[in-house]
Formats: structure tokens, C-alpha cells, sequence
């Protein structure tokens, strides 16, 4: 980002009002499957109020998380940046297939083409742009017996 | 006996014994402070430091200057030359050891609020300016600051039992708590132009000393929040006219600050009644665009607190109920802008009493006259009698609720999480303003015990009450994950906080209540820990071992396992046999071999042989008495056999082969390395089911593998290992014999035909979109 962008960045900033961290858990889980079709489908869990000033702070206007085209759009934009599988594939794009909105569990599916041919790492920063903090679990269910990664600011990438 | 087979081993000897090794050395050793009991001892002393506080606000400049006399009590039996002081503020100071050693991700997949707080952080003037210390006779007393802690060095040391006074004056900016993460600071309504100031570690405050540790020595990085002496406070509070302050303590000149109609109403809000306002929303609102020329000093006195914390805003709405706790009236209050409502009116004070009245329950009576619940920029933190909670609604004052009704298209988010907060702020009160743990070096003793409490009392709050933390499968994601440290690390090193520090605790908890000791046992030992402990200052040692003292249950595996490790559950059901007993009754054994045989697949060749022509049917005389020889029919050479047999056993021999029973062996695997009760349910052929506690004993020989056999009478169809998912078992693919399919939660999803509660009240609006 340069410099004329992180001012924009900023005056952009400055006109939204934050919420601010209200509790400790800065983490969330997700668990992932190849799928026959070339896809790595995601199943990933958020606390949905991070998640939300994420997606706020991402369009630049208060955004409410609802199931609707323009948060979907948001959230593609959103997990296309922070939930990577690399080399990636820029002509693909990360395909969201449904939401369950819950205070308790918040999850979100969705789908990224990809195959496990090419040893794939994995990009998870997801709410790591809000918290110093966040952890990021991941769970591989083709590794039944593996145990769950784990994705911090240290560790953003680690093989899938 | 003869069994038809041998049953497996039992259990070798390995892992086991490790496993339920008793804590030993990893517990201080018993004194006469601290017993081995986990009570405190004939010689228990602590430290004790009265305050008497005077500050001013500065509404202009964000900024506070204050003064404070320190009564300080040596109880402990030693001389002390130095006194340690913590300033806390230090850990906003330019250079702060909080700020040099705070890592960060890639710098390009920040937010703008993480850019802009992290430019707040250089250009913000933080820390203590320390105007003065002196001594009862007024002289200067010399000093030096290191970081967040300030030495106070004494002409002579300070004699056993022995009381000192001395003074202090300070000042700070206020930091503005919504650019920069804090427990205290301010924040701004461009709308109004007004400021919300919450006010918490805020003045020099007498480091604790202890019989543990000596000084508490550890810097102030901003995880380990305090742990500080018990005293009683003075607090004189200057703020402009218009100001509503709430603050630790009881209010002392409510007819000074208060004008004649709110008096009234604060004087009836003293009585046990419903809730009601002492300044309402309407007043508040009208109040914002005042700017009263004068100020007010707000008097409160708060008596056997370790800290004191305040508000203070001309925004502030203020409802307040009074309640009974214990045959003590305590009043309930919330303070809170217009920008809270309608959530604030209708949850915050109820908030408060619900909890108070189940903690109370669990532990003590609320020993305080008032318990506070203040809306402003911090997101949830707690002092004593006061707490700073965050949640508001949007800005059109809707929430959300998932469970909203039909027809209600309103987004409504913060209900619960309001809720949630309070609990846990409020709570608070008692872990660890009153049983006074260290939080500077374990977290988890007042944030995991007070998340334990918090989900009992949202359980108490409406049936399926959204609790983000009270089943133990919503921990299994952390407890399976490979980067993790011990719950007994130091609060500062904590890896993933909230897992580590409020969830594991609170869930191990929970999993002791329900599963090891059960309900009474461990309520028993939990409140024997809080009675033992209040206005005291409890190690781990101390709750390990009451719990153990109170109860007869020897936990030392439980603590190892939970605490001292990283260890998760998951345990499987390996191997299912069946074993019955052999007659020897050629009757019964020959029609049972036989009953097998017709039983068994034929294989594919012979089953595509099955209408093939043999050489022996086409030529009858290669046939002998081996062709037409039924293995299976009952030869007297067979009764003659069993005769025999019968002769040599004794009456009670021979009543048992005549026992019709099935023996089960089953083996469990400890996958997971963390050892565990088996809770188990069992179905029978009829469809009676039978459940099952087995302890965690089970595994005091080897935590890895064992076999446990099961006599019954009745045939066995399924045995499953936790189907009520008690014991936070990371994989349930492996939990049944036999195995049970279950699919992921993607596929679940995918393949789910019902709608998501949001769809199914929403449809004529997302039913074009969403198929």
C-alpha cells in the first residue's frame, strides 16, 4: 500500500465508527476437504462481531452480517485476501456456498478451486488484520489423526 | 472357569502411573501460611493499604491530576526498606516495554483502525507524571521508576506490624480507549461533541506483597492485569457540574452532586423495589448539549476493596434497583449513553442482580452495598463494585437475535453479547476482587473460574442460552491444536488467551462438576475454595487442594492432565469381542457351532460352485461315510465326553456352565494422551439402553490401551464412548461399536434441505437469492 493509499485508507477509517474488542477469544476454527469437483471446501467458524468489523472496515461503511449479495461480495473480497491455498490460481475465485448466523457459532461455507497435487500450503490471516492476537485453527479432514494447525501473525502460511 | 478364548491382557503397565502421579513438587510446599489442607494457615498475614484519593477531571484536555495519602499496613513478618508502587499507565508511555515487544501480522492486511492505533500509539503522550512523594511529615521521600513500577525507598524500614502514611501526586492523559485497545480511557461523540470517561488503573497503587513471591515484580504488559492489596478508599472526584459519575464505592453527598428530583429518586432507588431511573433517557439526552460552567466533587468511600475505578459523563442515563443478597441490600445500577438503548434499560441491571444472585449461590454473599454496570468505549472489564461493558446496538437501535419471531425483520446482534458481558464483568466481583488471586501471573485462576460461574448463570438466564463457552465440544477446536501451552503459565506467555486462560478452565471445570465429582461433591469443594479464599489471596495450590481436601477425590491426574499439560481427549473404542461361555453340553454347543456355520457368507467361488456337478455326484461310489458325516449331530461318544467332564467339577462349577452369559471385551484406546472418565451408553438387542460412568482410573495403570469386560445377559447391539459429549472428545468417528458414518460439516450443510433460522423468518426477502 502507498502512501496516497494508506491516507485514503485512513480518512476512510476515520469516518466509520469502531467497535472495539469485547472479549479475548481472537480465534476461529474452520475445516477443510477436497472435493471431487477440484475444490477445497471450507467450513469456517467466526465470532460473527469480528467478523462484521472486518467486513466493515473492509467496504468502508458499516456493514451488518446478513446472508445477502452485497456481504456475500464483501466476503469473497474478504477470504479471497485472507484464506489463500497457494500457488494460487488467479483466474479462480473463492465461491461462498451458505451461512449459519449464530451469536454462539457463526459459520460460513465456501468453496476454493484447488487440487491437493501441487502440495498446497495454506494462507489463513482471517480477523489477523483486527488482532495482534488471532489464531486461526484449521482441521484437515483427509488427516483424521493430524493434528489441527494452527495460523498466527508468526505462522500466517503452513502446508496443507 | 473355561472360556471359549482367552481374554486379552488387561492393562500393562505403562503411561499409567505417570499419568496419576501425585502433583508433588509441582505445588508449593505446605507452611503454616498455607496448608496442605488449601486452606490459609494459623500464620496467613497480608498486606493491607488504605487510600485517600482526591483527582480532578479535566474535560478539556482528556487529562486527570490527582493526589492520594496511602495508609500502609505491614502484616507480614518481615522489615521492609522499599515500597513498590505500580504505575500502570507507564504502559501507554512512548517507548513502553507493553509497545517495543507487541508483534503484529503482515503490515498490508491491517485495518485502518489497526494503522490508525498503531499511530495513536506513537503520537499519544501516555504515562504517569509523578508530581510528588512524600512522607506523613511532608518531606520528600526518594524514589525510582522502573517502567511500570515505582520503588518508594525508606529513611527506615518499615517494622513488622508496623503502619506508614505517605503522599503522592500525579497526573496523565487520558488515552482514547476506541483508537487504542484498553481497560480505561475515553470516548468522543462527534455527534454531540460530548466525552464518556472510564477511568480504571489510574493512580499509583501499592504493588502486592506476598508470602509467595515477596513484591509482585512483574511489569506491566497488558495481559496479567493487577493484583493489589485490600484496603478501604476515600475518593474525592472533581468533574464539571454536569457531570454523572459512577464509581467503586458508596456515594457520600448525593444531596451535594444531585439535583432535588434526581435525590428523590436515588433515595427511593435505596429501597428493594423494581428498577427505575434516577436520570432518565430523556434527561440525558437534554444534558449532552448543556456545558455547565462549574464543577462538582462526587464523594464515594468504598471499604475492603483492592482497587477503585470510576465514569464519568454528562451523556450518562442511570437506572438503579435495589436488591436483597445475603439480608444485605445492594443496589444494582447502570450507567449509559442514549447510544445504548434500548438494549441498556431493558438488560443491564437485570444483568447484574441475575448474577449476583447465582454467584452468591455458588460462592458467598455480595459483600458490597453497590455493583455497577457502566456502557462506554472499553469492551468489557471489571472493578471492584464497578465494571466497563461495551456492547451497544446499531444505530437505528435495532440488535440481533436470532431467535427473533416471524415477522420481525429487524437486525438485532447484541442482546446476548451485552448479556454475556455483564455476567462476566459483574462476576468478577468475586473472582478476583474478593478472592484475591494473582493475576499477573495466572489468568486463568479469575478468568477461567469466573467463566466456569458465568455459563451456570446463563443457564439460569433462558433455556438455550446462546453460551459461546459452556459445552466442553466447543473447546475440542483448541484442545486439538498444535500450538498451545499448559493453563498454568504465566499470564503474559498465555498462547490464544481466551482458549487457554477462560475457556480450558472453564470447561475442566465443568467436566469436573459433571463427569469426575459430580454436582454436590464439587459444589461443595468450589464454594469451601471461595469461603476459604475471600479477601485472601489464594495460589493454584490452595483451589488444587481444597477442591481435593473437601471432596475425598484425588484430582491430582485431573490437574495434571488439564492444567499442567496439553494433552486432549480422545478416546476409542478399538475392538468389541465376544466371549461366551462353553457348556461343554454337546447339546447346546454342537447346535450352536452349527447355528454359526449356517450363519457364515459363503464365498464367492462357493457360491458360484454352488450348482456345479461334481465327480462324486456323477460317480455315487467314490462316497464314503465322510460324505454323509454330520459334523455337527451329537455322538455318545460326545454325551460320554461330557459326563466325564461333569464328574470332576464341584456343584458351583457346574451351576456356572450353566450360566447364560455374554462377556464383552472392549478396548479403549487413549488417543488424545489426556486420560478420562468413560461415560458410555450401551443398547441391547430388546432396545434397552443402559448408560455408564466408568472413572478415569480406568487409566491409572496404563493411560494408553485397556480392556474392560462387560457381563450381561442380554445381547449387546451398540456400545458407544460419550454420546452426551461430556468429556470434549476431539473425534467421535471412532466413538461407536460398531462404527457410525458421520458426515462433515460441509457436507452437512451442502446437503441440508432446511433453511437457516435467518431464511426461515426472512424468506419473501432472500428467497430470490439464496437457494
Amino acid at each position: 500500500m502507498g502512501r496516497g493509499a494508506l491516507l485514503r485508507a485512513l480518512l476512510a477509517f476515520l469516518l466509520i465508527p469502531q467497535a472495539l474488542w469485547a472479549h479475548p477469544f481472537h480465534g476461529s476454527y474452520a475445516e477443510l476437504e477436497w472435493s471431487q469437483g477440484g475444490t477445497l471446501d471450507v467450513a469456517i467458524k467466526v465470532i460473527p462481531e469480528d467478523l462484521e468489523r472486518a467486513l466493515t472496515s473492509l467496504a468502508g461503511t458499516k456493514t451488518v452480517l446478513r446472508d445477502t449479495p452485497p456481504v456475500r461480495a464483501l466476503l469473497v473480497q474478504y477470504l479471497d485476501k485472507h484464506f489463500r491455498v497457494l500457488p494460487e490460481n488467479p483466474s479462480t475465485q473463492t465461491q461462498i456456498v451458505g451461512m449459519e448466523l449464530d451469536h454462539r457459532d457463526t459459520w460460513i461455507y465456501f468453496s476454493i478451486p484447488a487440487t491437493p497435487n501441487s502440495a498446497p500450503r495454506l494462507r489463513n490471516t482471517v480477523l489477523m488484520d483486527l488482532e495482534a492476537t488471532q489464531t486461526n485453527r484449521v482441521k484437515r479432514l483427509w488427516l483424521p489423526e493430524a493434528p489441527v494447525l494452527v495460523f498466527s501473525a508468526a505462522e500466517p502460511e503452513r502446508d496443507l | 472357569m473355561v472360556l471359549a478364548g482367552f481374554l486379552p491382557s488387561m492393562a500393562q503397565a505403562e503411561g499409567g502411573a505417570a499419568a496419576f502421579a501425585q502433583l508433588g513438587h509441582l505445588l508449593d510446599t505446605p507452611t503454616e501460611t498455607r496448608l496442605a489442607s488449601g486452606a490459609p494457615g494459623p500464620g496467613y498475614w497480608q498486606q493491607r493499604a488504605d487510600y485517600a484519593i482526591t483527582v480532578r477531571l479535566d474535560d478539556d484536555k482528556q487529562r486527570i491530576e490527582g493526589s492520594e495519602t496511602i495508609t500502609y499496613h505491614n502484616k507480614s513478618p518481615h522489615a521492609l526498606s522499599y515500597l513498590w508502587l505500580q504505575l500502570d499507565q507507564n504502559r501507554y508511555a512512548l517507548g513502553s516495554d507493553a509497545y517495543l515487544t507487541q508483534t503484529t501480522s503482515s503490515f498490508e492486511e491491517l485495518t485502518y483502525r489497526r494503522v490508525a492505533s498503531m499511530l495513536e500509539q506513537e503520537r499519544f503522550d501516555g504515562g504517569t507524571r509523578i508530581a510528588f512523594v512524600r512522607g506523613e511529615d511532608g518531606a520528600d521521600l526518594p524514589y525510582v521508576i522502573n517502567k511500570t513500577m515505582l520503588r518508594i525507598d525508606l529513611p527506615t524500614a518499615l517494622a513488622a506490624g508496623d503502619s506508614m502514611k505517605f503522599s503522592v501526586g500525579w497526573s496523565h492523559n487520558i488515552i482514547d480507549a476506541t483508537l487504542i485497545s484498553a481497560r480505561g480511557g475515553y470516548e468522543y461523540f462527534d455527534a454531540d461533541d460530548n466525552y464518556l470517561y472510564e477511568i480504571a488503573q489510574w493512580y499509583p497503587r501499592v504493588a502486592a506483597y506476598t508470602d509467595y513471591q515477596g513484591w509482585q515484580h512483574k511489569q506491566f504488559l497488558g495481559s496479567g492485569e493487577f493484583t493489589l492489596e485490600l484496603g478501604d478508599f476515600d475518593l474525592a472526584i472533581t468533574v464539571p457540574a454536569d457531570h454523572i459519575v459512577a464509581a467503586t464505592g458508596e456515594l457520600q453527598n448525593a444531596d451535594e452532586v444531585l439535583s432535588a428530583e434526581q435525590l428523590q429518586r436515588f433515595n427511593a432507588a435505596k429501597e428493594p423495589g423494581d428498577q427505575r431511573f434516577i436520570v432518565t433517557p430523556e434527561e440525558a439526552k437534554a444534558n449532552e448539549s448543556g456545558r455547565a460552567k462549574g464543577e462538582k466533587t462526587w464523594r464515594f468511600r468504598a471499604e475492603n476493596v483492592r482497587d477503585v475505578a470510576f465514569a464519568s459523563s454528562r451523556k450518562f442515563i442511570w437506572d438503579a434497583q435495589t436488591v436483597k443478597n445475603g439480608g444485605r441490600n445492594v443496589m444494582a445500577m447502570s450507567f449509559y449513553p442514549n447510544e445504548g438503548e434500548p438494549l441498556w434499560s431493558q438488560y443491564s441491571t437485570p444483568a447484574i442482580v441475575h448474577t449476583m444472585e447465582v454467584y452468591s449461590r455458588y460462592t458467598f454473599d455480595y459483600p458490597y452495598p453497590v455493583s455497577i454496570s457502566v456502557n462506554g468505549p472499553v469492551g468489557g472489564m471489571e472493578y471492584p463494585m464497578i465494571t466497563f461493558n461495551g456492547p451497544r446496538p446499531y444505530e437505528d437501535g435495532t440488535y440481533w437475535d436470532t431467535r427473533q419471531k416471524p415477522g420481525d425483520t429487524s437486525g438485532r446482534r447484541n442482546k446476548y453479547g451485552l448479556i454475556s458481558v455483564i455476567i462476566h464483568e459483574v462476576g468478577h466481583n468475586y473472582f478476583p476482587m474478593i478472592v484475591n488471586s494473582d493475576e499477573r501471573q495466572w489468568t486463568w485462576m479469575d478468568e477461567g473460574i469466573n467463566s466456569f460461574l458465568q455459563t451456570l448463570a446463563e443457564h439460569e438466564w433462558e433455556e438455550d442460552y446462546p453460551s459461546r463457552r459452556g459445552e466442553p465440544e466447543q473447546l475440542i477446536p483448541y484442545m486439538i491444536s498444535d500450538r498451545q501451552v499448559p493453563i498454568m503459565t504465566n499470564s503474559e506467555s498465555v498462547y490464544q488467551l481466551g482458549n487457554n486462560a477462560y475457556g480450558k478452565p472453564a470447561i475442566a471445570l465443568s467436566i469436573l462438576r459433571e463427569s469426575v465429582m459430580g454436582r454436590d461433591l464439587f459444589d461443595h469443594a468450589f464454594r469451601e475454595y471461595a469461603q476459604r479464599w475471600k479477601f485472601k489471596r489464594p495460589t493454584p495450590g490452595d483451589f488444587f487442594r481444597t477442591m481435593e481436601d473437601a471432596s475425598a477425590v484425588d484430582l491430582d491426574w485431573f490437574w495434571r492432565g488439564w492444567f499442567y499439560g496439553t494433552g486432549h481427549v480422545d478416546v476409542a473404542i478399538d475392538n468389541v469381542q465376544l466371549y461366551q461361555i462353553d457348556t461343554r453340553n454337546p447339546d447346546i454347543e454342537k447346535a450352536w457351532q452349527k447355528d454359526q456355520e449356517e450363519a457364515r457368507e459363503p464365498s464367492v467361488t462357493e457360491s458360484r460352485n454352488a450348482d456345479m456337478q461334481r465327480l462324486v455326484d456323477r460317480n455315487p461310489a467314490l462316497e464314503d461315510f465322510y460324505n454323509s458325516y454330520d459334523e455337527f449331530a451329537v455322538t455318545p461318544w460326545d454325551y460320554a465326553q461330557y459326563e466325564s467332564l461333569k464328574e470332576g467339577l464341584t456343584e458351583r462349577e457346574l451351576a456356572l456352565l450353566e450360566e447364560d452369559h455374554f462377556f464383552y471385551a472392549v478396548t479403549f484406546l487413549n488417543k488424545g494422551g489426556l486420560v478420562t472418565p468413560l461415560p458410555l451408553r450401551i443398547t441391547y438387542a430388546d432396545n434397552s439402553v443402559e448408560e455408564l460412568m466408568i472413572p478415569a482410573e480406568i487409566w491409572r495403570r496404563d493411560a494408553d490401551k485397556v480392556t474392560k469386560v462387560f457381563i450381561r445377559d442380554r445381547e449387546i447391539t451398540q456400545i458407544s464412548f460419550d454420546p452426551q459429549r461430556r468429556t470434549a472428545d476431539a473425534n467421535e468417528a471412532d466413538n461407536d461399536w460398531p462404527r457410525q458414518i458421520r458426515p462433515s460439516r460441509f457436507q452437512l450443510f451442502k446437503e441440508s434441505e432446511q433453511p437457516n433460522p435467518m431464511r426461515r423468518y426472512d424468506e419473501e426477502a432472500w428467497k430470490q437469492i439464496i437457494k
